[in-house]
């Protein structure tokens, strides 16, 4: 029998099903950015905040239907290979270089966020590193199993984790709809300052251009990327607008992170501290978003050096990530600013970078030259 | 080979997770179910803690004890050195201000650590003390159980009834920074033989003391609120039928349950002033008349009775709460909703735009039950 090569796109035993599809890019997209989404987009047009998630949901589904149709012209590879294809061997390293460092750098700073997480709500004697340690071995095995096992390690986290929404429900009685009026106080101006935040909390769907290949049905593909993007739209506007509800206009500004804090007034008899439950079982819900990013990392170097197993150079990702926080140890204001910087490479990556690769695409392959 | 290096990786992770600091021990906590602040007669602050001894030893169920203090972070270490074990504020039920501090300009900065920390909790009730906190904190009636939780019960269900305000710490803070709307909480004062909670304080947008509504006025302020929580009962002395009686007894009383708020709020801006109609429709329950009348041929009558009595009732309220500056009301909302231009220019002192505001208040009230006898 063949060895099961897990980080072969082509290979029958790495495909996923429609639902892994949807649920990887949409577990990508939901992560740290939604705890501290309702008092981002409040600080810029107050209560009007949720508005600007439309635009930013128009956003992100126009890119990532740009992103299939991009994958579609070379549909058994990921986008390096892509690349190579059209455009040369060297410029595909170059690309690759690119995201290999782009989705390191992700995955670091996602996992950083999520230990500072802990170390602020949960354990704060602890120091990060050892806490850091903890996520190292799952991961491993995880990415290990590639495409597929990310797949069904989504659909298991999504499934298992829906109850958290019917939690956050309880949070109704405390609502206030006045919060909400009047819609559009100020105009569409700070609406549309809101907008790059938004676009930013949707960031993530680029994994289509490592998963793409793997999907069983391509078909439905684009089907499956607004699915994706409408399901994260749906948590973004229910955790914002309940936020919005349920602190006062004025308040919420002040957290850091309002929808941990929101889930601390939950209080049933037999239960207190819903935001140490709920901060738990998040964790899993940020692991996801910076699992697959090693595994773009992973595969990214793989494919540049040739040599050697994906398992090393998981190890080695992890390793290095266990050791930048040992040596570094980033405080959340460093950390802020580190998100701050990257979500300018996000744009690029996840929105300009498609939308150029695509126009060119097209441009050339109107050229019969370039027709393989 | 490949399987004994994976075994001494695992071994020496778990290792590593002794390396969480953060385990304590159940039995090295002092949980500390009330907390106190209070200004001595030099105005030093003093911060009280009482917390349940589970020891069988001591002949005294709850340990009480007083610090000087800069603030509340600043007295737990002061605490812990009297205390029996380490002081964790997770299970705080109540917090004590006494009225002194509450009329210290900058109180409420000194919550902060409640917020900030994320091992508090932030439902603990926070009570405004008529008084002095220590008589309440040191108080151990016999014939009750720890003060801590007993006050934490006799709040609830006074709060159950619409008697006294309720306001945890987590909506203290709403209400705080809420330009539309002025906190509020529960009054607690201490007779000689027990804590009594009949009272709610208002306070202004810093959080001062700015006065204080007895049981029959919260009631009312519930009403305004549209917050009624369970059963609301309303006793009223009707005039029309007062005046027919001849006993020192007052027949003419009439209580009701309400059993339904319909609350419509208008809002208009006009003249320079902000006004709103108020106007409510209320379900009754009739449980208790103490003058004769056929409630099922003349029922609007008594309605009409009712509506006016409980209409002049609840205009005194809001007649007291402009005059105070304060709006427990939160009708600062409405305006902010519904005529966001005018609110614009008069959100940052809102209480003096209460002040001025034009309020009409109706009440039409409808017998749904008369109760089992004519």
């Amino acid at each position: 029998m063949k060895k099961i090569d897990a980080f072969n796109p082509t290979m029958k035993q790495n495909r996923i099903t429609n639902t892994q599809f949807i649920l990887l890019i949409h577990s990508m997209q939901l992560g740290v950015a939604a705890l501290s989404l309702p008092a981002d987009l409040a600080r810029i047009s107050g209560t009007d905040g949720w508005i600007a998630l439309f635009f930013g949901w128009m956003g992100s589904v126009i890119a990532s239907l740009i992103i299939v149709q991009i994958m579609k012209k070379y549909p058994s590879g990921t986008i390096i290979e892509l690349i190579s294809h059209y455009f040369g061997k060297w410029i595909g390293r170059l690309a690759t270089l690119t995201f290999v460092v782009y989705s390191a750098i992700y995955a670091y700073l996602i996992l950083d966020r999520m230990v500072l997480l802990i170390q602020s709500w949960i354990m704060q004697q602890s120091q990060p590193y050892t806490l850091m340690l903890l996520f190292v071995v799952p991961a491993y095995l995880i990415v290990k199993g590639g495409v597929r096992i990310m797949g069904r390690y989504a659909e298991i986290v999504v499934f298992t984790s829906l109850w958290m929404l019917g939690v956050m429900l309880f949070l109704i009685k405390e609502c206030n709809w006045l919060h909400l009026l009047p819609v559009l106080k100020e105009g569409w101006i700070p609406v549309i300052h809101t907008v790059p935040t938004t676009l930013l909390s949707f960031l993530g769907f680029e994994v289509v251009f490592f998963i793409y290949p793997h999907l069983e049905k391509k078909q439905h593909a684009s089907v499956n990327v607004i699915l994706a993007n409408t399901y994260t739209l749906c948590i973004y506007l229910l955790l914002t607008l309940i936020c919005f509800m349920v602190y006062s206009p004025d308040q919420i500004t002040q957290f850091n992170n309002p929808v941990v804090s929101v889930v601390k007034i939950i209080e049933f008899r037999f239960l207190e501290r819903f935001d140490i439950i709920m901060l738990t079982w998040y964790l899993l819900l940020i692991s996801k978003t910076w699992i697959p990013a090693l595994y773009m990392a992973a595969y990214c170097t793989k494919r540049l050096l040739v040599v050697g197993k994906p398992q090393l150079y998981i190890a080695v990702f992890l390793a290095g990530m266990w050791l930048t926080t040992y040596i570094w140890n980033p405080d959340w204001n460093e950390s802020l600013d580190a998100f701050k910087w990257f979500s300018t490479i996000g744009i690029g990556i996840a929105y300009i970078f498609p939308l150029c690769l695509w126009g060119l695409l097209s441009v050339m392959l109107k050229f019969k030259r370039w027709q393989t | 080979m490949k399987r004994v290096v994976l075994t001494l990786l695992a071994t020496a992770m778990l290792a590593v997770l002794p390396g969480c600091r953060d385990r304590l021990n159940l039995e090295d906590i002092t949980l500390v179910l009330m907390m106190g602040i209070d200004l001595d007669k030099d105005n030093n602050l003093v911060v009280y803690s009482s917390s349940p001894v589970f020891s069988k030893e001591a002949q005294e169920k709850n340990e009480v004890t007083q610090v000087n203090a800069l603030s509340f972070r600043d007295s737990r270490g002061k605490l812990e050195g009297r205390v029996s074990a380490l002081i964790g504020t997770g299970k705080l039920q109540n917090i004590l201000i006494s009225r002194k501090v509450l009329q210290q300009p900058g109180w409420p900065k000194l919550l902060d650590v409640f917020y900030r920390d994320s091992k508090t909790r932030n439902n603990a009730r926070l009570v405004a003390v008529d008084g002095s906190v220590a008589d309440i904190m040191y108080f151990t009636p016999p014939d009750k159980r720890r003060l801590s939780l007993h006050i934490a019960k006799l709040l609830d269900t006074a709060h159950m009834r619409n008697l006294v305000e309720e306001t945890s710490l987590w909506e203290f803070h709403k209400q705080l920074f809420e330009r539309g709307r002025t906190p509020d909480m529960t009054g607690l004062r201490k007779n000689d033989r027990e804590v009594v909670a009949d009272s709610s304080v208002l306070l202004d947008h810093e959080g001062l003391y700015v006065t204080a509504i007895n049981l029959e006025e919260t009631e009312l302020l519930q009403i305004l609120q549209k917050d009624k929580k369970s059963d609301l009962s309303l006793t009223l002395v009707l005039p029309e039928e007062q005046k027919k009686a001849k006993s020192q007894i007052k027949t003419g009383v009439i209580s009701f349950y309400v059993l339904g708020i319909d609350r419509k709020v208008k809002t208009a801006y006009a003249g320079g002033k902000m006004h709103f109609s108020l106007d409510y429709k209320l379900d009754i329950r009739l449980t208790e008349r103490l003058f004769a009348f056929d409630v099922q041929k003349d029922a609007p009558k008594l309605q009409t009775q009712i509506d006016e009595q409980l209409e002049s009732q609840l205009k005194d309220l809001v007649a007291k709460l402009q005059t105070n500056k304060v709006d427990p009301i939160g009708l600062g909302l409405f305006a902010r909703a519904y005529q966001y231009g005018a609110w614009k220019k008069v959100q940052n002192d809102w209480g003096e735009a209460f002040k001025k505001a034009e309020i009409k208040v109706n009440v039409h009230s409808r017998i749904v039950d008369m109760g089992e006898i004519q």
